[in-house]
């Protein structure tokens, strides 16, 4: 219905004057209050944003408490000149080898284009935004009044009215595919597009960061202030300097087709989530080493550490970082699982304790993260937080070894 | 000649860690494990201590922290400190405060209750610090169980855990079946046992021997 109202404006204004701007179904963002501009830059600091994201109102953390900078610096072979990072050659190897998340984030930077209410609603509850990249937003311990505040700090300023007349959407969308739009971005819920060659490719690596940074063109509508979208398009590197988006090279008028048809062509729903189904438990016998290696060792232990032996700071899901207070979980060790995680009242508690439906605990949060990225909303919140889901055979693993007594 | 690398092994590990530690610092985890030469000597003990050798554990943990002893010292890794603490306290435990360091001699009876004595303190400071770690609770109990006077709260942090279903070792199991078998509830110091088996089939210690 949208797509015909386009059309119809379009047909309507031919030869009568300029055509309207493409139609607004909600008002523009006043700009934010400035109490909640502070409460948000404050919850910025809180929150530890800048631990992964870059960004002009983020005080940068020292290299070794970013994840990103430190990956990056690992990958760089940084650690093989001295420093703090001085690494025998073949653990600088193997880290290598082994680092696949948090290699890049988006910068919090240009972020003057995003609808303020999107970013509210992104952080209470993220959603797979960039389809490419193997890291998504954490499900942070956010309330909507800290959600809106933090979205006020980081697009302060109120939304520019749309002044581009509407266009053609059935050009737009030969646009997509005319300049390999698509090489790089997902459009869920539209007709496949293919796309063309780039006239000017990248590098293959800038090649490959873009592809996993370009943001899923379905969600631009909700994501992005139509007036910004236009100026977005017609020189990203204006918005938000060192993107990986390429200017796209269009003329005025393509500009306003592609807008209107990224804005208003009619999308097909999402389809139902599709929830995991545990494995059953394995006939052969399971230990522990293969356990921590497959999951404890290879992922959970990054955030849930032995304290003693990292400066003091066992993780986020310790001793806590990120805006959680810190669940006591420790995942470094046979002993230390076993040890359980503080709960809710204070009390420690097994993370093997059957749930009502009698899936362990720590199952469930395992399998709550494949449900995130079905695009469920589950109350358990999934773990690895924001990364890719353990693989359904290596939970099949723990819960074979949680079977089979757990044994060291 | 294998018996002799055995004997050895120990020597190599303490040679190893004398030199004074690195100031370096970086991320946590794997590469602090790495580049720390501290955070490696530590852990090292702590080998040497689930090996039972609680000479060299406790010689690495001194060569690292020379003030080891000093329950209020302050160091740039405290936490690692601390963790070398609770390995000398260990050490003393589980060798019936048979390791000499410092002004722990022993030599005598009285040097040894000393040992212990210190041994459960330094830990019970820990625990009052606010360290609520499981392994160091089971770790305090297992100091208290030596010691007729305070077994009643050893057996209630164990069986607290036992409880929760968060004991964090077969060890700790071993200790909870020694506390309920001394107090006569054999049925009880059966499953402890049980479990203990469970969980280290080939481990000696889960048979309880009793708590002298």
């Amino acid at each position: 219905m949208p797509r015909l109202a386009a059309l119809a404006l379009a047909f309507l204004s031919c030869g009568t004057g300029p055509t309207p701007p493409v139609p607004l179904d909600r008002p523009l963002e006043p700009a934010a209050d400035p109490a909640q501009i502070a409460r948000g830059q404050a919850l910025l600091a809180e929150l530890q944003c800048a631990r992964c994201h870059d960004g002009d109102a983020l005080t940068p953390p020292p290299r070794e408490r970013h994840c990103v900078h430190c990956h990056q610096s690992i990958l760089a072979g940084d650690a093989a000149v001295g420093g703090d990072f001085a690494a025998p050659p073949a653990d600088l190897a193997r880290w290598q080898h082994d680092i696949t998340h948090l290699r890049e984030l988006p910068e919090l930077r240009g972020l003057a284009r995003l609808r303020r209410s999107f970013v509210a609603a992104f952080l209470l509850a993220p959603h797979d935004l960039r389809p490419g990249l193997n890291t998504s937003m954490p499900r942070l311990h956010l309330d909507e009044a800290s959600a809106q505040a933090l979205a006020a700090a980081l697009v302060p300023d109120a939304e520019p009215a749309p002044h581009e007349p509407a266009g053609d959407p059935t050009r737009g969308r030969e646009l997509l595919g005319e300049h390999g739009c698509t090489t790089c971005h997902a459009f869920t819920g539209i007709p496949p597009i293919t796309a063309r060659p780039l006239a000017h490719p990248p590098d293959p690596a800038t090649m490959l960061r873009a592809t996993q940074q370009a943001p899923d063109l379905r969600f631009t509508r909700d994501r992005l202030r139509p007036a910004a979208l236009h100026t977005w398009l017609a020189d990203p590197a204006a918005h938000k300097p060192g993107t990986l988006m390429p200017d796209p090279d269009l003329r005025p008028d393509q500009i306003r087709d592609l807008a209107t048809y990224l804005l208003t062509t009619p999308l097909e729903p999402s389809p139902p989530p599709v929830l995991p189904v545990m494995l059953p438990v394995l006939d052969r016998e399971v230990g522990f080493a293969e356990v921590d290696a497959a999951i404890f060792h290879k992922t959970c232990w990054h955030c849930h550490s032995d304290p003693s032996y990292a400066s003091g700071d066992g993780g986020p899901g310790n001793t806590g970082g990120l805006g959680f207070t810190g669940a006591s979980l420790d995942l470094s060790s046979h002993a230390a699982i076993t040890s359980g995680s503080r709960g809710p009242d204070g009390k420690r508690r097994s993370v093997f304790a059957p749930l009502p439906d009698g899936t362990p605990r720590i199952v469930a949060h395992l399998l709550a993260r494949h449900a995130e990225l079905a695009g469920a909303a589950p109350e358990l919140r999934g773990m690895p937080l924001g990364l890719t889901p353990v693989p359904l055979a290596d939970i099949q693993l723990l819960t074979t070894w949680i079977a089979q007594g757990r044994k060291p | 000649m294998p018996c002799t690398r055995l004997a050895l092994a120990p020597l190599a590990l303490l040679a190893m860690f004398a030199a004074p530690p690195s100031p370096a610092t970086a991320c946590m985890n794997e590469v602090e494990r790495v580049v720390d030469t501290t955070n490696q000597a530590i852990r090292a003990a702590e080998e040497l201590l689930a090996r039972n050798n609680y000479r060299s554990a406790t010689k690495v943990v001194q060569g690292t922290f020379p003030k080891v002893l000093l329950a209020d010292h302050q160091t740039r890794r405290q936490a690692l400190f601390h963790r070398a603490q609770r390995i000398v306290a260990l050490a003393q435990i589980r060798s019936g405060g048979d390791i000499r360091i410092a002004d722990l001699h022993a030599k005598t009876d009285a040097d040894r209750e000393v040992a212990l004595a210190w041994a459960a303190a330094t830990l019970r400071l820990h625990a009052a610090r606010g360290d609520t770690s499981v392994l160091l609770t089971s770790e305090l109990a297992e100091a208290l169980a030596l010691r007729p006077a305070e077994r009643h709260e050893a057996l209630a942090l164990l069986k607290e855990l036992a409880d929760a279903d968060i004991m964090p070792t077969a060890r700790a199991w071993s200790v909870l079946a020694a506390l309920e078998q001394q107090r006569g509830d054999t049925n009880a110091a059966a499953r402890a046992t049980a479990r203990c088996k469970e969980l280290a089939p080939d481990d000696a210690s889960c048979d309880p021997t009793g708590i002298s």
